[in-house]
């Protein structure tokens, strides 16, 4: 019987973390008994060599776990925890902890309320979801600015979430008010780390979205397309998620 | 730095504990043999279940079988069946690069001591679990041998 396109995707990613994994770890423990081999005392520079063979080994394996939890949580394989936890306070936690672009003085500072949103959620996938988030928006900027990621409650048709807007100080409201538009989660350098995130905020009932680009915004040039790009908005409602 | 010894598992008898591999992968079953000639251990692999089952069925039983769970032919959870429908007190460690719980269950009801992941953290923590199930099931087989 023909497998349904809906559960080929999961099943084939399944199948490709299974494949990655094994190759990763023979390469991860042959550098792995080379550093540790008695026999053999490697000179500074082949040490080195090894060192920054270990580095890349340890990206693919992370990038293979980041595949295996997205095909995992697609199959639902996995279920997100459902602990009490301030999200407010959480999010004020990661931003504390993000050292992206800092050596370009790009900062990012957390306003907005300190605390006031109860959510039962995962909190070590939201940590990491949300320190994804922040990563991606701090490498769009190209030299010393501020971000900002504000707390703030929004309450629709009966309904109040608890809402965090990522943007340049002076966008924030620009941003939270442009109508929404997709997140660009294909950005180079972070992994699988967004696409992972996107499906975490989503499996708590809430959502991920972008402004849109302003009218006539070239792809790559002028403020709407930079306000876009360079902004995040994460909605999740309070209470039990979903 | 040198890597750590186990005089634990040279102390359980005077010969090496023997371990199989059983794994389709011949360059994972390489590099776990090196890592476990490497702990004191006496190794050999096997590319498919059925070549294990007919050396235990011709008296060549290992101490410790590491059996993988998707293989050609014969996969690891009926390799697993079929070794402890021959031998009983085998002791078999699954051993496999996915970790979803249907099959961890039936690998428990079927037998196997463990079920590891196959090691792939920087760190070495899985060469590590994976060491220390192997030596909790070389106990095991030493305890039930003093009781029989």
């Amino acid at each position: 019987m023909a497998t349904a396109p809906n559960d080929a995707y999961p099943q084939l990613l399944s199948l490709a973390v299974h494949e990655f994994r094994t190759p990763a770890s023979v390469v991860g423990g042959w550098l792995r008994m080379l550093q540790r081999d008695g026999e053999t005392t490697l000179t500074e520079r082949q040490r080195k060599m090894v060192d920054e063979a270990e580095k890349s080994c340890a990206r693919l394996v992370a990038l293979i776990t980041e595949m295996s939890d997205i095909s995992k949580l697609d199959a639902g394989l996995i279920f997100l925890a459902r602990q009490p936890l301030d999200l407010f306070t959480l999010v004020g936690e990661v931003a504390e902890l993000v050292q992206e672009a800092k050596d370009r003085e790009v900062h990012l500072e957390v306003r907005g309320e300190a605390a006031g949103a109860p959510v039962a959620g995962d909190s070590p996938r939201l940590r990491s979801a949300f320190d994804a988030i922040f990563r991606a928006i701090l490498r769009e900027k190209p030299g010393p600015t501020t971000v900002i990621a504000e707390r703030r409650l929004d309450v629709r048709g009966g309904l109040t979430s608890a809402v965090v807007v990522v943007a340049d100080v002076a966008s924030v409201q620009a941003a939270y008010e442009r109508a929404p538009g997709p997140f660009d989660e294909k950005r180079g350098g972070l992994g699988l780390a967004l696409p992972l995130a996107r499906r975490v905020i989503e499996g708590h009932g809430g959502r991920i979205w972008s402004p849109t680009p302003a009218d006539g915004a070239a792809e790559g040039a002028g403020n709407g397309d930079a306000l876009s790009r360079g902004s995040a908005i994460v909605s999740i409602p309070l209470g039990g998620s979903r | 730095m040198e890597g750590p010894r186990w005089p634990a598992v040279e102390l359980l008898s005077l010969k090496k504990p023997y371990v199989t591999v059983v794994d389709d992968d011949s360059a994972f079953a390489n590099y776990l043999r090196t890592f476990l000639s490497l702990r004191g251990y006496e190794t050999r692999s096997y590319s498919r279940g059925d070549e294990m089952l007919a050396a235990v069925k011709q008296g060549d039983p290992p101490d410790i079988v590491l059996l993988d769970v998707m293989m050609p032919g014969m996969n690891g959870l009926e390799t697993l069946r079929a070794l402890k429908a021959a031998k009983p007190d085998l002791q078999v460690i699954m051993l496999s690069g996915r970790e979803h719980a249907s099959t961890i269950v039936e690998a428990v009801r079927l037998g196997a001591a463990d079920y590891v992941v196959k090691p792939d953290d920087p760190e070495g923590l899985g060469e590590i679990a994976l060491d220390s199930a192997i030596k909790s099931a070389i106990e095991k087989t030493r305890l039930v041998s003093e009781i029989c």
